[in-house]
């Protein structure tokens, strides 16, 4: 018995033991695999099962937007669907690929028979028709057709249609900009095209894994222009409307910020649906403020004038002799279209006085003239960065005619474009600064993040600031009553500028177009604070061609609405205009004086009939007469130059009306730098020997005590600064 | 002896039965999760795209002609003389249909 059960139990604890012995031998193994399995293959299975479940998302680039300075959209890519075919899943369907396609034709305007063609093909993927309408793509993928699929892709839409369509161009089918900032900024706003690895299930459902990209990671960023969308459309209507009623060929109108140098409109005519620019030719797609080199004509000579100024070639209130309406230079004759004798030079800007204009040029000299044009930006791209600028055509001054010095100087012998001209104006409007075109007001990615930011950057200084401000004084002369301009002026609003008229050049028979023109107007308002600056160019005008006539006008409906829109205060009583037209009345007494009405001290009223005084002390005589006749006092002037003494003394109380003697003595007021980088530029050849021969500026005559004064002020001012 | 060993062996087997079904629960709750934010996402997408849109089609409500258009015309407004204007501080730039 003890026997039997020994055994059962050595039996049992041999069981148990072979037992434990195999599950732990199993155990053993499992782990062995195990180790093999997570530790030993790891990186190949890893890899092996990744390639099962993990594949590439294409996370396709969207075009980033467009928006004006405000955020309103200008071009904008959204979703659309595109009509796709699988040729041989459709006849494996058992479809009939004609009766498709007339089916598809019909809902998508196509050519069926074009369409059943490509159907037929042995191809697995066709295109029907890419970048739908959402109907068309609803009524196709209702119709279930056997092989016909929709995916989505980007389109670009421009909402405005025609607004600003030059400078914005447009991008193809493929998302890749073709012209204007579409093209400029592609790379900025394309995007790129992203992967990202993404678990998919056995139905190819996308399961969200930590890999994943956000899916606007290749995203293009968005860029906000400085354009006013506002005043784009007041520029483009206006434009169109002076393009029709003048029967013109076509024109251009730019809109600056003097101040940071943004650009707020570009406007050409004729224009064209960005949202299909195949239907027109390049004629229209042409971006003309750019890329149209055109003669500025009159619109020069503000440049010209400036320049003299600067380089004290001439006086403020000189007076030249303008040949009664022809000048004749070697076998060329120069001619004005009025018979004018002798006038100041803000005369010769409101009257627009050719022969003024040359006499000037030939008195600042060859050099001088070149030098001046090419630091007011002429013959030199501003640096927009928009595809196919222009530089314009300003010939190196040693290749020069003899002739060119004195047409160069009114605009004619040189080429410009619009958006030249407009900076070249607004540096007198900002103080003598010459900006650097502005654009691009600020580029954002898609988390919001601001990657470049405009920045308003000065190119030069090309005038001193009391120049630009004297010319400034001047050009206001020109919208005033009897200016040519006076058509531009605006009530409430001092308007400065200048128009200009040219014949354009004939390519075929040589010289000038006896009945092709260029009219234009440039200028800025309000001329004490500008805050718009504007050139307005029409091309070969039929009805009319006087810039006065065509291009004024439309450049005083654009900048009076343009200046209601900014919310520009206008004088309460328009009684601005009436100054504009007092002051042209007085211009030949007080327009030129440098800095007399910025600096005149105030009268100040003491009691009835009495007045105090002004401190006349250095002030040339033309300023002082100016300053006494206002506190009405009655002068009398002895000797030359500036004023050395006064009777009664600065500042006393005088009576109303009272006599003021003021003693001139031969000393000069410092003058204006020359132009360049506000150095004094020697060698300019022809200089001043040619300045007094080729000005023939004489002294004022008269009987006044004014005109006596002036006398002194003899206009021939040597580069030295000499007056007199 | 015998009785402890197959306590212990007991819970062993019912830890790891826990364990594996608290991993298999993790993980299935983990992949749900995942279908969960892909259509959140593919939702998402959908919303900025339907957002622009609709700004596309504000913007184009909002062309410049066609507001002039129906102020003159069906408004029967008309531009204020410049004296009349009087100017306040402008909005801030307004952000449409960004997709943010």
């Amino acid at each position: 018995m003890n026997d039997r059960s020994t055994a059962r139990r050595r039996y049992m604890r041999m069981r148990i033991a072979f037992l434990t012995s195999l599950v732990f031998g199993l155990a053993l193994a499992v782990l062995r695999e195990a180790y093999e399995l997570q530790v030993t293959r790891a990186p190949q299975l890893k890899e092996k099962a990744e390639a099962q479940y993990l594949r590439d998302l294409s996370l396709a680039p969207k075009r980033g937007a467009i928006y004006d300075r405000d955020g309103a959209e200008l071009a904008v890519s959204v979703d659309v669907d595109s009509i796709w075919a699988n040729p041989r899943q459709l006849r494996k369907a058992g479809g009939d690929p004609r009766a498709i396609a007339k089916q598809l034709a019909a809902l998508l305007e196509l050519d069926a028979e074009a369409l059943a063609e490509r159907l037929a093909s042995d191809r697995y993927f066709v295109w029907v028709k890419r970048r739908v309408s959402a109907a068309q793509g609803k009524a196709v993928l209702a119709s279930k057709l056997p092989g016909i699929s929709a995916s989505e892709e980007a389109r670009r839409f421009y909402p405005n249609r025609d607004l600003a369509a030059h400078l914005l161009g447009f991008a193809n089918v493929d998302g890749q900009g073709i012209e204007g900032l579409e093209l400029t900024l592609d790379k900025t706003l394309r995007g790129s095209l992203r992967k990202s690895p993404a678990v998919y299930d056995r139905r190819g459902a996308v399961v969200y894994s930590e890999q994943m990209l956000d899916g606007r990671a290749g995203q293009g960023n968005e860029v906000t222009l400085t354009i006013d969308k506002t005043l784009q459309y007041i520029a483009q209507h206006e434009l169109e409307l002076a393009v029709r009623t003048s029967e013109a060929h076509a024109g251009s109108v730019v809109v600056i910020d003097p101040v940071k140098g943004e650009i707020l409109a570009i406007a050409n005519y004729p224009t064209f649906n960005l949202n299909d620019p195949q239907r027109v030719g390049g004629a229209e797609r042409r971006d003309r403020a750019i890329t149209d080199r055109f003669e500025p004509g009159s619109t020069l000579k503000p440049f010209t004038m400036a320049g003299a100024l600067a380089a004290s070639a001439i006086s403020p209130t000189a007076e030249i002799d303008c040949e009664n309406g022809s000048l004749q230079i070697g076998e060329y004759a120069i001619r004005d279209t009025h018979h004018w004798e002798r006038l100041t030079p803000a005369e010769i800007l409101s009257l627009s006085s050719n022969i003024g204009a040359a006499k000037i040029g030939m008195a600042l000299g060859r050099a001088g003239l070149h030098r001046t044009l090419s630091r007011f930006g002429f013959g030199e791209a501003t640096g927009s960065g928009l595809p196919g600028e222009t530089a314009g055509i300003l010939r190196p001054y040693q290749r020069w005619y003899p002739m060119d010095a004195a047409t160069i100087a009114f605009g004619q012998g040189m080429s410009t474009t619009t958006l030249q001209l407009v900076f070249a104006m607004g540096a007198l409007a900002n103080r003598g600064r010459l900006m650097e075109p502005l654009l691009v007001k600020r580029v954002v990615d898609v988390h919001g993040q601001v990657v470049e930011q405009g920045v308003p950057r000065i190119r030069r200084q090309v005038v001193p600031e009391h120049v630009a401000r004297m010319v400034t004084d001047m050009l206001v002369g020109v919208t005033g009553e009897g200016g040519t301009g006076v058509e531009a002026a605006i009530d409430g609003y001092l308007v400065a500028g200048k128009t200009g008229t040219a014949q354009k050049a004939d390519y075929i028979h040589g010289g000038y177009s006896k009945d092709k023109w260029t009219s234009s107007f440039v200028g800025f308002a309000p001329a004490q604070k500008p805050r718009l600056v504007m050139a307005v160019v029409i091309d070969e005008p039929m009805i009319a061609h006087q810039g006065g006539a065509i291009a004024a006008p439309a450049f005083r409906r654009i900048m009076e609405a343009s200046l209601r829109h900014l919310g520009v205060p206008a004088d309460a009583n328009g009684t601005l205009a009436e100054q504009v037209r007092a002051r042209r009345l007085q211009a030949p007494l007080e327009a030129p004086a440098s800095d007399t009405a910025e600096a005149a001290p105030s009268v100040a009223v003491t009691g009835e009939g009495e007045v105090r005084v002004p401190n006349l002390i250095g002030r040339t005589a033309r300023e002082a007469l100016v300053l006494a006749r206002r506190s009405q006092f009655s002068v009398t002037l002895q000797g030359s130059g500036t004023v050395s003494a006064q009777q009664p003394a600065a500042l006393t109380v005088a009576a109303r009306g009272g006599k003021l003697a003021l003693t001139l003595s031969a000393q000069t007021p410092e003058r204006g730098v020359v132009v360049a980088h506000g150095e004094h530029h020697e060698g300019d050849e022809g200089g001043n020997a040619t300045t007094a021969a080729a000005l023939d500026l004489l002294p004022a005559q008269g009987h006044t005590p004014a005109n006596a004064a002036a006398q002194s002020l003899v206009s021939v001012a040597p580069r030295g600064g000499q007056d007199g | 002896m015998t009785g402890r060993f197959l306590t212990h062996w007991t819970i062993a087997v019912f830890a790891t039965a826990l364990a594996f079904i608290v991993h298999l629960t993790l993980r299935f709750e983990n992949i749900r999760l995942g279908y969960d934010l892909a259509k959140a996402r593919s939702q998402q997408e959908q919303l900025i795209e339907q957002r622009r849109l609709l700004s596309l089609e504000a913007a184009t409500l909002r062309q410049v002609d066609r507001v002039e258009t129906v102020a003159r015309g069906a408004l029967g407004m008309d531009v204020a003389p410049a004296p009349r204007v009087i100017a306040v501080n402008r909005p801030a730039a307004r952000i449409s249909g960004r997709a943010q």
